[in-house]
């Protein structure tokens, strides 16, 4: 078992953190408006959870994330095909692509509001942008970077193109095309709770914001406890899904 | 002279890391203005038993005794000069130099000084305010040396400071470090894997055998000083290295066999 | 033409194009009518917003809370990162702890900021703080692990205190990795300043943009856009330069 004592250290400081709060909470040393204690939280979710309104806001948090990725990675993929494909472009476009995944894209959100109306799919537009070009970019590179040896040994057993792009290419590129559908999904997920909260449109990240707006410390809490486990269920069951792809 | 104090003595150092015993119970005396190099195969502790004598390195038992008194840190008379590369990138040569000095506050005038003088011990006059990305594998070594020697430690330690050099500029720098000993007067244990150099610039070569490191013999080279890289020719060169090849032969095949496993 | 030339003509003449497909389908009035402004009504505005001065009080109240933010992050993240990079049993205990964060929406923590700080610029403040913290304290730990341990063997052997070889060794070998972070971490801070802003606020160029959507004055929402936009840019630029002229003091 490597790792262990790390591992429950790690445990340890978070229970010790959730204990401070529960202290502080518990024997009034805060105000209770600002901060409630983790079991109500808990509490509160659990009862929210029968209720159902945790489970349908989570549920439409996920399509909505689900869609955009499913748009995101069938035009990253390509993309980044295509870039690989026309080497002149593809310097041209990654510099661009780079330049566009560096400035602060979400806050286009109102135009994508003004355009698309007050719904899921200005969400879906918005998520869509950071999460296609770190796929695209991806692509482009992991194929350019696989080793021409590999390429010149499919060409020299007379692979067919296709079956060089198939047996070749994409074996050798899938650990960064890999990386890029992971990051991009990040964003994604990212980019639509954030839009839920700022836009209160359905999905738990609109939870926190009602919570704020009708003085309900609970509900707030619920609403920001949810959107931070949500995205940590995300990161971890993509890092279980790397290592088990790429172990080897 | 050998009969007088040690000015460096270790006595009975062993050092284990899990699973490996890397210096096995060795003991060696360094007197004043002596030249000593260690010799050994690869991996049979030397650098961990000069780090351990600088005081960088815990040692899991003997002692470490500079002018008869036993030390467990590290000491103001000794200087280091690494195996690896070591001077700091962001610092110029000047800055580089200074480094230790300006760590003991010494003033910006004093320090300019001592460290102009040791550029030019060194010979790296005109490249005061070049970086390590400017300079030459040699120069980047003479700038370390300088470093330590600047601080002026009564002794030097210095483990393989030429291991990366082409062979011209090693014998060269190995001639400009004898020059520089004379003048200033430092002791120096030399830590080396190369059999001519070991006799070019020592008054004794101690063999290490494989690992766990032991002292396997000691040798004595009787060429005398002021010397130059001339005495290569010697005949007495020769056989001193000959006779260093016979030790080393089969410890170095024994260590062969341990990194092979 | 050589291989600088060819692609930067491939991306002026993209940047070209799009504009011209922007304008044709204004001029059209098939799509987006009143909804998407034409070009040079943007640029109206935004001229009219500076040469006003409308957006300069704006612009320093967003810089304001994004500075104090961004600062403290430096700091907190520099240390801490420094702290686990020295010390692998540590920074295996909270790396993934930081990594997990890092890839959570930041701005879902705003309404508490907002009860505990208010609805003015320390919960902005406090927005850009956590915002920027993340990419610091992550490329602080990678540079402080990665230092070459000999540059400390260096600074022992000549007996330098730890805080000296902390200030002589630590900061300056890190310093390049470090300034990435920051320079990632102030894009950070500023998208966190204004989200905040655009949410709930009464001044910034977050409250700008969301009172020209709400009132529907779509030229000037668009221009004020626009001029973020370019404060990112020019922020982000001017640290470019910075870090290449540290790069002279590192490796
Ligand atoms: N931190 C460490 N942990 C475990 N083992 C170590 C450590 N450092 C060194 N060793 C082991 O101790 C032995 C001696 O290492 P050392 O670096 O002193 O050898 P060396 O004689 O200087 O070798 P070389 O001539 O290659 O520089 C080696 O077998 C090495 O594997
Ligand atoms: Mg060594």
């Amino acid at each position: 078992m490597k790792g262990l004592p790390e591992k429950i250290l790690r445990w340890i400081f978070i229970a010790t953190v959730l204990t401070t709060i529960e202290v502080l909470v518990r024997f009034n040393l805060v105000d209770r408006i600002f901060l409630t204690s983790p079991s109500l939280i808990a509490a509160a979710a659990w009862q929210s959870l029968f209720a159902g309104d945790l489970i349908s806001l989570s549920l439409k948090t996920v399509s909505a994330v689900g869609m955009a990725f499913v748009i995101a990675a069938g035009i990253g993929l390509s993309a980044g095909y295509v870039l690989w494909r026309y080497p002149l472009f593809g310097r041209a476009y990654d510099e661009l692509l780079g330049a566009l995944f560096a400035s602060p894209l979400i806050l286009l959100y109102p135009i994508s509001l003004v355009i698309l109306g007050r719904g899921i799919n200005a969400i879906i537009a918005m998520a869509f942008l950071p999460g296609m070009i770190p796929i695209a970019l991806n692509t482009h590179q992991g194929l350019r970077d696989v080793n021409p040896t590999y390429l010149k040994a499919g060409r020299g057993m007379r692979l067919t193109e296709r079956q060089i792009m198939r047996h070749v290419l994409l074996p050798a590129a899938s650990p960064l095309i890999f990386g890029g559908l992971k990051l991009g999904l990040t964003y994604i997920l990212i980019s639509v709770i954030a839009l839920e909260f700022l836009v209160e449109i359905g999905g738990i990240g609109t939870l926190a914001s009602k919570g704020y707006f009708w003085f309900n410390t609970e509900e707030l809490y619920v609403g920001v406890a949810g959107a931070i486990f949500l995205s940590i269920i995300f990161v971890y069951l993509l890092g279980k899904a790397e290592s088990r792809l790429f172990s080897s | 002279m050998k009969d007088s104090a040690p000015i460096l003595e270790i006595r009975n150092i062993s050092k284990e890391y899990p699973g490996v015993t890397a210096i096995d119970n060795v003991s060696l005396k360094v007197h004043q203005h002596e030249f000593v190099s260690i010799i050994g195969p690869s991996g049979c502790g030397k650098s961990t038993l000069l780090e351990i004598i600088a005081g960088l390195l815990a040692k899991t038992s003997g002692e470490v005794f500079i002018k008869g008194h036993a030390v467990k840190n590290t000491h103001a008379s000794i200087g280091i000069v690494f195996q690896q590369e070591s001077i700091f990138p962001w610092r110029s040569t000047l800055e580089n130099i200074e480094f230790g000095l300006e760590m003991h506050g010494v003033s910006k005038q004093e320090r300019r000084n001592k460290s102009r003088r040791m550029i030019e011990i060194v010979g790296l006059q005109g490249f005061e305010d070049r970086y390590p990305g400017e300079l030459s594998g040699g120069m980047k070594q003479r700038v370390a040396i300088a470093r330590a020697l600047v601080m002026e430690p009564e002794i030097l330690l210095m483990d393989e400071p030429f291991g990366a050099l082409d062979e011209q500029t090693r014998i060269i720098l190995g001639e400009e470090l004898l020059r520089i000993q004379q003048e200033i007067g430092q002791t120096i244990l030399f830590v080396t894997h190369n059999i001519h150099e070991a006799v070019q610039l020592s008054d004794r070569v101690v063999v290490i055998t494989a690992r766990p490191g032991k002292i396997k013999a000691t040798i004595s080279v009787d060429i005398e000083r002021p010397r130059t890289s001339e005495v290569i020719a010697l005949e007495k060169f020769g056989k001193l290295v000959g006779k260093i090849w016979m030790l080393l032969r089969e410890e170095s095949l024994k260590g062969f066999k341990q990194t092979a496993l | 033409m050589n291989r600088v030339t060819k692609p930067f003509l491939i991306q002026a003449g993209t940047v070209l194009l799009c504009m011209m497909i922007w304008e044709a389908i204004v001029e059209s009035r098939l799509l987006f009518e009143g909804i998407v402004p034409s070009i040079f009504e943007i640029m109206k505005a935004a001229w009219l917003q500076i040469s006003t001065g409308f957006i300069f009080p704006h612009l320093l109240v967003t810089m304001y809370e994004a500075f104090v933010g961004f600062a403290l992050a430096a700091c907190l993240g520099i240390a801490i990162g420094i702290a686990l990079g020295v010390e692998p049993f540590l920074r295996r205990v909270f790396e993934p702890l930081i990594l997990y964060f890092a890839a959570t929406p930041k701005i879902i923590l705003y309404p508490i900021f907002l009860m505990m700080l208010g609805a003015k610029f320390e919960s902005k403040m406090a927005m850009a703080g956590v915002s920027a913290f993340f990419p610091i304290v992550i490329n602080a730990t990678v540079a402080a692990a990665g230092i070459d341990r000999i540059f400390i063997k260096v600074a022992k052997s000549v007996g330098a205190s730890s805080f000296q070889t902390f200030t002589r060794v630590y900061l300056p070998s890190t310093l390049l990795p470090v300034f990435t972070g920051m320079r990632l971490g102030m894009g950070a801070a500023f998208v966190g300043a204004i989200l905040g802003e655009l949410k709930v606020s009464n001044a910034g160029l977050g409250f700008i943009i969301i009172q020209a959507f709400n009132h529907f004055r779509i030229p000037e929402m668009y221009a004020s856009i626009l001029l973020t936009f370019f404060l990112a840019a020019s922020v982000n630029f001017a640290m470019t330069l910075m870090s290449a002229r540290l790069r002279r003091f590192a490796y």
